[in-house]
């Protein structure tokens, strides 16, 4: 049991490591975790003068929406880029479980939005001076260990969508702005129609948003951290389930090797 | 051959371009991911720019925001596929046949570009009318129509300029990098959702690209205010950006003759 | 218009590579007469590629001159391109979402088909080279053989004089690779010329006219296909084997040059190389192996393989000659 434990985690880290090998110099990483938080932050806050507490909100949601981005392109882009590569078939045709192979690559590129979202996100509030006070950082620290392995249950089951269809890529675009929208970000609940307000309940994201929100202005409250986390084990169940049975669909209709 | 053979000819070259752009068009885009993936898409664009500045800016910014939610799901959402066609060439290492064909390399780019434009004119269209209908914005919608074709201008300069880019980047590796900054620059600078006069170094980057003096005109005219001169500076920037992406051709055409890479790399 | 299909003087292309210079042809003359097929031998980066792709116009030279048909390669772009017809092969170079017939119209076109001629030239073409009922399929579900006869269409569709083509048979199967070839020789017999470079000998052996060896950017050969075969200095491979005492060579020198022999547990094998086989070689074996404890004789004719071989490997030791030459 322990032997396969150690194999397990083995591979899982292999995975992850070598995602971010791959990921080094990516465009997609900078285009995603770079320009989108500035851009939205930029816009956000320019319009109009801000108080701290205001401030805190949109730099919070405005992180966590590139970050959305990132993630539909960097760890939900992994299988399209084993496919391009040609390596998809070896990924999930080896001795390892295909979904801990999925699971440490989506990790590994989920690391590294995350890291780029983050820095730029830092970068611009300093630039631009907004006034943050952080009430909380440890909880913050935590909040964003959450936001990682949220994102890389998310990741993986987008992920998923690039063995179910070859315009997989069409499909991903599709996906960021229902989430700007109805994903409860930089968008509250509150200005959604009110037979939509139950859609954000449904995104981690959201619940990490209001958790961290609280952290950085003193409003703490760790029930929406979580549901959060409930939210990221029912996304990695389906994220499992999803992925053997697009396998298994991709197998029969030898769709494995098409780049 | 008479004068009237050869242009019979060319126009001839240049509708089979063209009808050749429209198959690649839809086999990299075909009509179920365009009808349930790009118009979705377009249209939440609006809805979110056009509901963030309610949100973050008061009631009274979101017509303002809805005109530039408009203009970015054209340009960044729609016209931004215009990119497949370089980006064919690169992937599919056919780039030395179009250089070396009759129709001259940039003819042919743009003749098969010219579908993805009329594809994203008419999914812009639709995609303003319902989110005008999901918004409330439905006369607002009407009082645009009359200037559309100031739209057709920003989305055809917009086009030109993603070819550009995405032709002078594509053997840097950074050919996913260029259209995506444009895009993001677009969103930033362009006066879509930031009015002019907001922050001095974004009006400086957005007055030399696409979108920005078009959206002033359009401004201008909805609110009575002489916009022929934003029009027509908006309609300059179209112009050179289609002399950008000739560079940019001639630029690959010559790197490609001196080293013998064909395939872009 | 020239006599000459192609023609090149001292043609010479340097790149730098990372600020160091490779030189991919050196001081290259070449010369492929109307209705010829010539072929161009070489090893990887010998400057096969390179040579095909400044005939075609892809390359600009570094020096020398280059013609197709009288007309200069760098500067009559337009009548060059639209005497040739390039076959650079290989799964890329299609658009592989789009139809075999969406490709050859598309490349048809930019080939300075005209309209009425290209509807006509589609199906005839498509026809030729047995792609007409795939004809509207994508061509990434092509197997490699369809793909290649696909490139062959498109080099055909403006029915150039001149076709060059760079490996056309790499990644065939034999039976698809003959077809190829079949394809390609009833060109030559309908008067086109043919430039074909090509690793694989049997392209060389059943296509070629003559034969241009390339060796670091040089021309180290240029033969006819018969004359190519004595370049090995031998024509067959004889293998004897027996028992016992093996034959006394001394007498029979001049005939016979020997490879090796193997002698184990009192059986032995003997390789020789025949300089020129003919009827009256066996006489001469049988006087070498009178008395002689024999097994079995096996006669292994020259391969063109063999040929190259033996040439590469000179060329390897001693280099290009500078004189178009590879002694034997």
């Amino acid at each position: 049991m322990n032997d396969r434990l150690r194999a397990a985690t083995g591979a899982f880290l292999t995975a992850a490591r070598t995602e971010q090998r791959t990921m080094h110099g990516n465009p997609l990483v900078l285009i995603n975790g770079g320009f989108l938080p500035v851009a939205l932050l930029v816009i956000s806050v320019e319009t109009q003068p801000l108080t701290p507490g205001r401030a805190a909100e949109i730099v919070v949601s405005v992180m966590l929406t590139a970050l959305w981005a990132a993630t539909i392109w960097t760890s939900g882009g992994v299988l399209r880029r084993e496919r391009t590569y040609g390596t998809l078939a070896r990924c999930v045709c080896g001795v390892e479980s295909p979904t801990i192979i999925l699971f440490g690559k989506s990790f590994g590129a989920t690391l590294y939005g995350v890291g780029m979202t983050l820095a730029t996100t830092l970068a611009t509030v300093l630039l631009l001076g907004l006034p943050i006070d952080v009430a909380h950082p440890l909880w913050i620290a935590v909040g964003l260990l959450v936001v990682v392995v949220s994102a890389t249950a998310l990741g993986a089951m987008l992920a998923c969508l690039f063995l179910l269809s070859q315009y997989g890529v069409i499909w991903s675009g599709a996906l960021m702005y229902p989430v700007f929208v109805l994903g409860g970000l930089l968008l509250p609940p509150s200005v959604l129609p009110i037979w939509l307000r139950w859609v954000p309940q449904l995104l981690s994201l959201h619940w990490i948003n209001e958790f961290l929100a609280g952290a950085i202005d003193g409003r703490l409250s760790l029930a929406p951290l979580a549901i959060a986390v409930l939210l990221t084990i029912a996304y990695g169940v389906l994220a499992w389930l999803t992925f053997r049975w697009s396998i298994d669909q991709a197998r029969r209709k030898g769709t494995l090797d098409y780049a | 051959m008479t004068t009237h053979d050869l242009t019979s000819t060319w126009r001839w070259r240049t509708a089979e371009a063209v009808r050749h752009g429209w198959r690649e068009h839809n086999v990299t885009y075909p009509p179920i991911a365009v009808f349930f993936a790009t118009l979705p898409k377009g249209v939440l664009q609006i809805v979110f720019f056009t509901i963030l500045g309610g949100v973050v800016a008061g009631p009274d910014h979101r017509e303002y925001a809805f005109i530039g939610g408009l203009t970015l799901a054209l340009t960044t959402t729609n016209v931004v596929t215009v990119i497949s066609v370089p980006f064919a060439d690169k992937y599919f290492s056919t780039f030395w046949r179009v250089r070396s064909g009759e129709l001259p390399a940039v003819a042919a780019l743009y003749a098969r570009a010219l579908p993805y434009l009329g594809v994203a004119l008419g999914l812009f269209v639709v995609e303003g009318g319902i989110a005008a209908a999901i918004l409330g914005f439905g006369g607002l919608a009407l009082r645009l129509l009359p200037w559309l074709w100031i739209f057709v201008i920003m989305a055809c300069g917009y086009a030109m300029l993603g070819i550009a880019a995405a032709t002078a980047t594509i053997a840097k590796r950074a050919d996913a990098i260029a259209p995506n900054v444009l895009g993001y620059l677009t969103i930033l600078c362009s006066g879509a959702f930031l009015p002019p006069g907001q922050v001095a170094w974004v009006d400086a980057i957005g007055s030399v690209l696409p979108v920005r003096h078009g959206l002033a005109a359009v401004h201008a005219a909805l609110a009575g205010r002489p916009w022929l001169n934003e029009a027509l500076l908006e309609l300059t920037i179209c112009l050179a950006s289609a002399v950008l992406g000739l560079l940019a051709v001639m630029m690959q055409t010559r790197r490609a003759t001196r080293l013998g890479h064909d395939d872009f790399d | 218009m020239s006599d000459a299909a192609i023609e090149v003087e001292s043609l010479s292309r340097t790149f730098k590579v990372r600020g160091a210079e490779v030189v991919a042809l050196r001081n290259v003359d070449l010369r492929v007469g109307r209705g010829e097929i010539v072929g161009l031998l070489g090893s990887n980066g010998a400057g096969k590629t390179t040579l095909t792709k400044i005939l075609a116009t892809l390359l600009l030279p570094s020096g020398g001159a280059a013609r197709v048909f009288g007309h200069d390669v760098t500067k009559d772009l337009r009548e060059v391109r639209r005497m040739i017809g390039v076959v650079l092969g290989g799964d890329r170079g299609l658009y592989s979402k789009l139809s075999g017939r969406d490709n050859l119209r598309f490349f048809g076109m930019l080939a300075g088909v005209g309209r009425r001629r290209l509807a006509e030239r589609l199906d005839a073409e498509l026809d030729r080279v047995g792609l007409t009922e795939v004809a509207d399929r994508a061509v990434e579900t092509y197997s490699k053989g369809m793909r290649q006869r696909l490139h062959l269409a498109i080099g055909m569709i403006n029915e150039p004089p001149l076709l060059l083509l760079d490996e056309p048979t790499v990644g065939l199967d034999p039976v698809e690779a003959e077809r190829l070839r079949c394809d390609i020789a009833t060109l030559r017999d309908g008067g086109t010329s043919v430039l074909l470079t090509s690793h694989y000998l049997l392209d060389i052996e059943r296509l070629a006219d003559r034969v241009v060896i390339l060796a670091d950017g040089e021309a180290a050969a240029d033969v006819d296909v018969a004359e190519f075969a004595k370049l090995a200095g031998y024509t067959a491979i004889v293998t004897i084997r027996g028992m016992a005492r093996p034959p006394e060579l001394d007498s029979h020198q001049s005939q016979f040059t020997v490879i090796d022999l193997n002698e184990t547990g009192g059986l032995w094998t003997l390789r020789l190389r025949v300089r020129d086989w003919s009827v009256g070689s066996f006489g001469s074996l049988g006087s070498m192996l009178d008395g002689v404890d024999i097994l079995g004789i096996d006669v292994a004719p020259l391969r063109l393989e063999d040929v190259y071989s033996h040439v590469a490997a000179q060329l390897a030791a001693h280099g290009p000659t500078g004189d178009g030459e590879v002694r034997p």
